[in-house]
């Protein structure tokens, strides 16, 4: 008798553990962490978030179903109660019965299942394109038909904390993991297409909010649409192992409304006519130096390190090293154009000419280095583009 | 070719009942089923805990956000060194061992078909998994780009890849000759009167996992040898670089991947099978029903494998293909389900250790195919895809599915093959700590997912503080829970004093309980005469 | 009795090779099928 009471309080105790679990998930209310998938900002995040509550719900309904008739047999038919054990072992009824209703089931899921699958791919007419190339580790972002592109990396005060053994505690940091230096700056209610690819692993670009990821894959371009239906900032992440900083390669979006959207893009516009003047002038080392420092930082330090000694074996140590104080030309064609083999890749269409410039002035002149030499963002400008 | 050979080898032993002598010649030149299946379940057991200990390190990393304990890289490597030793190295061997130790005694045979080819299946194993933990004291490190091995990122890996792909090759030569043998052996070794359809579902799942394994493992093979010659040779048959395509390696392997994990669920299935009948002292419900659900589980895996890649870009037919073929699989899994339950009702049932594992098992087990029916859905996938709640879908499978049965499978032959019984109080301290500890460790792993947590992530944003946490505490505790089990089989092993009999549990059933515990080292030299009361599934039963 | 159980367990077991080559030449053909594959679509 003591061994029973044992048994079912402990199969009771477990059964409300998981019991509790499910619950939690049903309950929208529930405050501060979130546990339940966002119903989004796009009409593709609410059709999902309507059939993954429904989907759930079902499962919960034949769960409960399953496990009552499973956990009332054991409460009831144990030997210990006496019960004789019956001899049957098979009823055509019951068996055409339970394979009956699941494909119904299956058929009722099917349905909205499908339409939201229509939804998600087949395009509408789009009014503005973006282009987003994955890098290891780091988006870049087109805008097709206002020529404007950047780089958007994790921000500097995250990227700093999340070193092993930082000191930091990441609490303390806004948005921790999921800040960037430049976020994609996009017009609300606006139906946009994006061609995503990569340019070195596969990628996938994730914002729980828009409702879908899409794997960015070197060599294809997919593509996704949206149409945003409230300006806002909206996080999310690279969702597909990409390498050893995956985990710090956040997306923000800036929903903007159109007209503030419109404004951006124009400031944007005059500040790449001021950039092309900056690329032509004369810099001065000083201002090298500094520029540099802020790139490699931001750029260089996840591989190669913030004191320049590299991570042996991957990383090679710049401190030294035979490229950061050999001819300048073999260092700027192997940032430019990486090194194949390894996870050095090009950076010559991820970087302006003159942060390239400050880069390779600041690392041949950093952590002992000592080759003297300046390179002008005009230089770069000229070997790149012909 | 040497069949003179194994006839006498098989003959001389026939008059000669005693084990070889010696260490080596007892275990290293071993031809026979029962000694081989105990190096299987001891090799997996100790990868088992290989596993676990890196399991171990990601939990422990991840119990808060920020990096306290390892490198990112040393994140991903114990990520996939995880993987591939759980999948490879615990659950497959293990499922090897039982088939070793049971399928001979099952069907009435003296031992398997092909006892040399055996040797040689076990043997190569040790040395591919020292090969691939080796990787990870190598200057590239271990592998880092997941047990998935996608390329471009897998291409990154240094020189240590080599010896991944090739300990792969060895797990899959490995897997092939044991398959093979447990076709030989089912085909040919039954005891006459014992009909297919008489025949253990364990040994019926086994059957059909064997040809998922012919199927599936040179498809693996293909995929790695190309991935080496990627890496080495300078082809590009994934290389997007050199017009190669990425998606396609994808393709090749989850058409392996697929089948593969329902290689490490069907024979779980076969267990719990012979296991709820025994406790409920009732005949296992729909047998023919339960034999064709499994063949269809088995077929339908065969065209299902993209629906891991819902976000590659397929075309909408193809992805609306895969969804339908997906749901699909719910239907003779369910009827799984609903037989394991019709044949607990109306029972007279116990409660020892096998049975709670093996309840545990099928609740548990369900909750991770419901989840699997929410990841069949498309277009909600496409919020799903490569987040925690996919790590939990699949772990729950995995862990108190397959892990489960494995243990419930443990506990329900320990005596059989020891002579001895094990310590039931501990057993069922196992089984609780477990079964409770498990749901703290997976379950909040659905909320992390839901609200945003990609996969194989080494630290993580604030928001996901909480439950990571409680995640890690269920882990420690599943964790530590498991030295008990550890402690339970050596306690049986060479302390218990309390000797089993023949038909160890009460209302068990079938040929291997009409052999004294231990059984004799050969099996069935005679072949035993098979009536209805000495098989669990006579003709007219189904 | 016992002596035509071990003549049957003989040609049993020499089916049981032949089942073995079988399946061998089969994952075999597997392999190789999955490797051209490979090789004609790239």
């Amino acid at each position: 008798m003591k061994k029973q009471n044992t048994f079912i309080v402990a199969a009771a105790v477990t059964a409300a553990v998981i019991a509790a679990f499910w619950l939690l998930l049903a309950a929208p209310s529930y405050t501060g962490n979130a546990i339940n998938m966002t119903q989004g900002v796009t009409t593709q995040s609410a059709i999902n978030y309507q059939l993954h509550m429904t989907v759930l719900w079902v499962c919960v309904v034949i769960g409960v179903i399953v496990f009552s008739a499973m956990f009332s047999s054991i409460v009831l038919h144990r030997k210990s109660r006496d019960h004789e054990a019956a001899q049957f072992s098979h009823s055509t009824g019951a068996e055409i019965i339970w394979t009956i209703i699941p494909i119904l089931i299956l058929v009722v899921i099917a349905i909205p299942a499908t339409k939201a699958l229509v939804n998600m791919e087949v395009a509408p007419e789009t009014e503005m394109t973006v282009k987003i190339t994955g890098f290891q580790w780091r988006w870049k972002y087109q805008y097709v038909e206002d020529d404007i592109q950047f780089i958007s990396s994790l921000d500097a005060v995250s990227n700093a904390a999340r070193r092993l053994a930082s000191g930091t505690n990441p609490r303390s940091v806004d948005n921790y993991l999921l800040e960037v230096d430049h976020p994609l700056v996009l017009p609300a209610n606006t139906k946009i297409k994006f061609l995503i690819t990569a340019d070195d692993v596969i990628h996938s670009w994730w914002v729980p909010a828009l409702g879908w990821k899409r794997d960015a894959i070197p060599g294809f371009i997919n593509e996704a649409w949206t149409e945003i239906l409230e300006p806002g900032t909206y996080r999310g992440q690279c969702a597909e192992l990409c390498g050893k900083d995956h985990g710090f390669m956040p997306i923000v979006l800036k929903v903007l409304p159109k007209a503030e959207y419109r404004q951006w893009v124009q400031q944007q516009k005059t500040h790449m006519v001021t950039q092309q003047a900056d690329i032509e002038r004369l810099w001065s080392r000083e201002e090298l130096m500094k520029l540099g420092e802020n790139v490699y930082a931001s750029q260089c330090a996840a591989c190669h390190q913030s004191d320049g000694m590299g991570l042996a074996p991957a990383f090679p140590a710049l401190a030294g090293s035979s490229v950061a104080n050999g001819p300048v030309s073999e260092h700027i064609d192997i940032v430019l154009n990486g090194r194949d083999g390894t996870a050095m890749h090009a950076l010559g269409n991820m970087l302006s000419a003159a942060d390239i410039a400050a880069t390779l002035t600041y690392t041949r002149n950093a952590f002992g280095n000592t080759s003297g030499d300046v390179v002008q963002p005009r230089t770069i400008y000229r070997i790149k583009n012909g | 070719m040497s069949n003179e050979n194994t006839h006498k080898h098989a003959h001389a032993h026939d008059h000669h009942d005693d084990k070889p002598t010696g260490f080596l010649n007892r275990w290293l030149f071993t031809t026979n089923h029962k000694d081989i299946g105990t190096l299987y379940l001891i090799l997996a057991l100790v990868m088992f805990f290989v596993g676990g200990a890196m399991a171990m390190i990601i939990r422990a990393e991840l119990f808060m956000p920020g990096l306290q304990l390892v490198e990112p890289d040393f994140f991903n490597q114990m990520t996939t060194m995880h993987a591939l030793i759980m999948v490879f190295g615990a659950v497959m061997p293990a499922w090897v061992g039982f088939a070793n130790w049971m399928i001979p005694m099952m069907i009435g045979a003296p031992d398997m078909a092909l006892p040399r080819l055996n040797n040689w299946s076990f043997w190569i194993l040790p040395f591919a998994f020292t090969m691939l933990a080796s990787t990870l004291f190598m200057d590239s490190g271990g592998p880092a780009a997941g047990w998935t091995l996608y390329p471009p990122l897998s291409l990154q890996g240094g020189q240590s890849f080599a010896f991944v792909v090739f300990s792969i090759h060895m797990m899959g030569i490995s897997s092939i000759m044991g398959a093979i043998n447990v076709i030989a052996t089912i085909l040919n070794m039954r005891a006459p009167g014992m009909g297919l359809l008489r025949m253990p579902l364990f040994v019926w799942t086994w059957l059909i996992t064997a040809f998922l394994l012919i199927a599936v493992m040179p498809v693996l093979a293909g995929a790695v040898t190309m991935l080496l010659t990627d890496h080495f040779f300078a082809t590009s048959f994934f290389n997007a670089a050199g017009g190669g395509d990425p998606v396609m390696f994808q393709h090749i392997f989850w058409f392996f991947g697929h089948p593969e994990v329902y290689i490490l669920i069907l024979p779980a299935f076969g267990v719990v099978s012979e296991i709820i009948p025994t406790f409920a002292r009732k005949p296992l419900f729909g047998y023919s029903a339960m034999v064709y659900a499994t063949a269809s589980i088995a077929f339908l895996s065969f065209i299902v494998w993209a629906h891991h890649m819902f976000t590659v870009g397929m075309p909408l037919t193809g992805e609306l293909f895969f969804m339908y073929a997906t749901m699909l699989i719910a239907i003779p899994t369910g009827v799984k389900v609903f037989n394991w339950v019709s044949t607990m009702w109306k029972g007279s049932m116990t409660f020892e250790t096998p049975m709670l594992f093996a309840i545990g098992f099928v609740v548990l087990f369900t909750i991770g195919g419901l989840s699997g029916l929410m990841l069949a859905i498309a277009s909600v996938d496409l919020q799903y895809h490569d987040t925690y709640f996919v790590v939990a879908h699949f772990h729950y499978v995995l862990v108190p599915g397959s892990v489960f049965a494995l243990m419930a499978g443990t506990y329900y032959w320990l005596p059989k093959w020891t002579g001895h019984m094990y310590s039931e109080k501990w057993g069922k301290i196992h089984f609780w700590l477990s079964a409770i500890s498990v749901n703290i460790l997976f379950f909040p792993q659905h909320y992390l997912g839901l609200a945003g947590m990609p996969r194989r992530i080494p630290d993580y944003s604030t928001q996901f503080a909480d439950f990571n946490m409680i995640s890690s505490i269920g882990g420690f505790i599943f964790g530590a829970s498991q030295l008990i089990f550890l402690g339970v089989i050596i306690h049986c092993v060479y302390k218990s004093r309390v000797k089993a009999p023949g038909r160890v549990w009460e209302g068990a059933k079938g040929l291997e309980w009409t052999l004294s515990s231990p059984p004799p080292y050969h099996s069935f030299n005679t072949p035993p005469v098979i009536d209805s009361t000495t098989v669990a599934h006579a003709e007219g039963t189904h | 009795m016992e002596m035509a159980g071990q003549d049957d367990f003989k040609k049993r077991r020499r089916q049981a090779v032949k089942t073995a080559w079988l399946l061998a030449a089969i994952a075999t053909l597997i392999f190789i099928a999955f490797i051209l594959s490979g090789v004609l679509g790239s």
